[in-house]
């Protein structure tokens, strides 16, 4: 199984400038040309995701963040009429099943478990290229649905 | 009754339409398509097909006769109730003729009845369904190797349960399916791959096993008969609202299913996204609807292990 063009906007949203390296790679490693966009900060998340002019086909969002926490934020992209249709995938280093299953009834399209195994990285980032191929096929302007 | 039907109401009177959709709406019945005239209504059998079709006689473009010729072409089986204004009984005639089911002449028209005659039919077709479903044995294997949710995840499911993986995450990708499950009495986590172009070679080796299924199911709080029974009824209900880019993880309190889903308008259908949090009471409809379907097969182990997995669920 390949995950061939076209590739995916992501934005990856996590306070841990470790992270943000290793799961930039890890994203260049499943499709090189990945265009990811990086935010350290929950309330700099948001504002950029208002005022991007090109919105993300993939959200990867730090459940556990000082300030806002993904929990915070994911709810904000739910009810946000222009934002509601991103996929948001939580990253969490825990696998706290209370957290990931709050993150759900949010919202939340998935979790993956820090540190990241390039499997699921690939289930996450093929399975978003198939949803907005599902959703292109019946309206055609990507990012702009809402 | 749990079983939505599709109605399709062809008629060019709103409030007729408006009257017919609160009847039916009494009934828990869906709200029904409405076409304007007969060549949409047509256009939208073939494009979508419904369960069961009210026709008004007066129509603009083609009459309700044409029509009610055309549907039947295109769905030998679709009830079609005709609603007329005509006086005469020539209509009538022509009308079953047709291969119209009812006959309703407009001085006796209250929407209740057509809510009522609606129900009927729809309950008949659900019931004609459930028993075309019981496989006569040259067709269910082809049945089994039709792509759809509902086969493709039953076959992933038999292998979890054969193999005793647990806690999953699947994701569908181009080119087939992807879980992530936790290994047999372990907490450490392995990915597998299941391409669609493997699909016949799981399916054989499915059809081979058959009779002696009664395979080891690794059962858990949310599927207490086996994953293959969980994700063939999920899979079922995935087919049915023409789902795409699924998601099905596994969570302690409830399993999330999420992809894209077709929704119908009038003029075309679009996709919309979904995520369905499926708790212990949400799988025990799941699963007693399965076994309705399965009733008439010759499955009875199968039955069995569904009842015995309700019974636990519902505990």
């Amino acid at each position: 199984m390949d995950l061939s063009a076209p590739s995916l906007r992501i934005c990856l949203i996590d306070d841990d400038p470790d992270h943000i390296l290793l799961i930039t790679h890890a994203i260049r490693r499943a499709d090189k040309h990945a265009d990811v966009h990086t935010v350290d900060d929950g309330a700099r998340a948001l504002t950029y995701l208002k005022e991007t002019a090109t919105l993300p086909d993939l959200v990867l969002l730090d459940i556990n963040m000082p300030g806002l926490s993904g929990l915070d934020v994911l709810q904000t992209i739910k009810q946000q009429p222009s934002l509601r249709r991103i996929p948001v995938v939580m990253l969490t280093s825990s696998d706290l099943p209370s957290d990931v299953e709050r993150a759900y009834e949010l919202g939340a399209s998935g979790y993956i478990t820090k540190p990241l195994h390039q499997h699921d990285l690939q289930a996450v980032l093929g399975n978003a290229l198939l949803y907005w191929s599902s959703m292109q096929r019946a309206a055609p302007a990507r990012g702009g649905l809402a | 009754m749990s079983y939505k039907p599709t109605v399709l109401l062809i008629t060019r009177d709103k409030r007729q339409a408006r009257q017919v959709a609160t009847a039916l709406e009494r009934r828990v019945l869906p709200s029904p398509i409405h076409a304007p005239d007969g060549e949409s209504a047509v256009a939208w059998i073939e494009s979508h097909g419904c369960d069961v079709c009210v026709l008004d006689y007066d129509l603009p473009g083609i009459d309700g006769l044409e029509t009610a010729v055309r549907l039947h072409q295109r769905a030998p089986n679709l009830p079609i109730i005709m609603v007329s204004n005509a006086r005469s009984e020539k209509v009538a005639v022509a009308a079953f003729r047709a291969g119209v089911v009812d006959y309703i002449p407009k001085a006796d028209f209250r929407p209740d009845v057509i809510g009522e005659r609606v129900q009927q039919f729809a309950e008949a077709t659900e019931q004609d369904a459930a028993v075309s479903l019981g496989p006569t044995p040259t067709d269910w294997t082809d049945q089994l190797r039709r792509p759809t949710y509902e086969n493709r995840l039953r076959v992933i499911g038999r292998q979890l349960d054969l193999y005793g993986y647990h806690t999953i995450n699947l994701s569908e990708i181009s080119g087939g399916l992807l879980v992530r499950a936790l290994q047999p009495n372990s907490r450490s986590a392995v990915g597998l791959e299941f391409p669609d172009r493997d699909f016949p070679q799981l399916v054989n080796a499915s059809i081979a096993a058959r009779g002696s299924g009664r395979h080891q199911a690794h059962s858990g709080s949310l599927h207490p008969s086996g994953y293959e029974d969980l994700l063939r009824a999920v899979g079922h209900a995935l087919d049915k609202r023409r789902a795409e880019a699924i998601t099905i993880t596994e969570l302690e309190n409830f399993v999330a299913v999420g992809g894209t889903a077709l929704v119908d308008g009038w003029q075309e259908s679009r996709a919309e996204p979904f995520q369905d949090l499926l708790r212990s009471h949400d799988i025990v409809v799941l699963l007693e609807s399965a076994q309705q379907r399965r009733t008439h097969t010759t499955e009875p182990f199968i039955l069995a292990r569904l009842t015995s997995g309700m019974q636990r669920l519902r505990a």
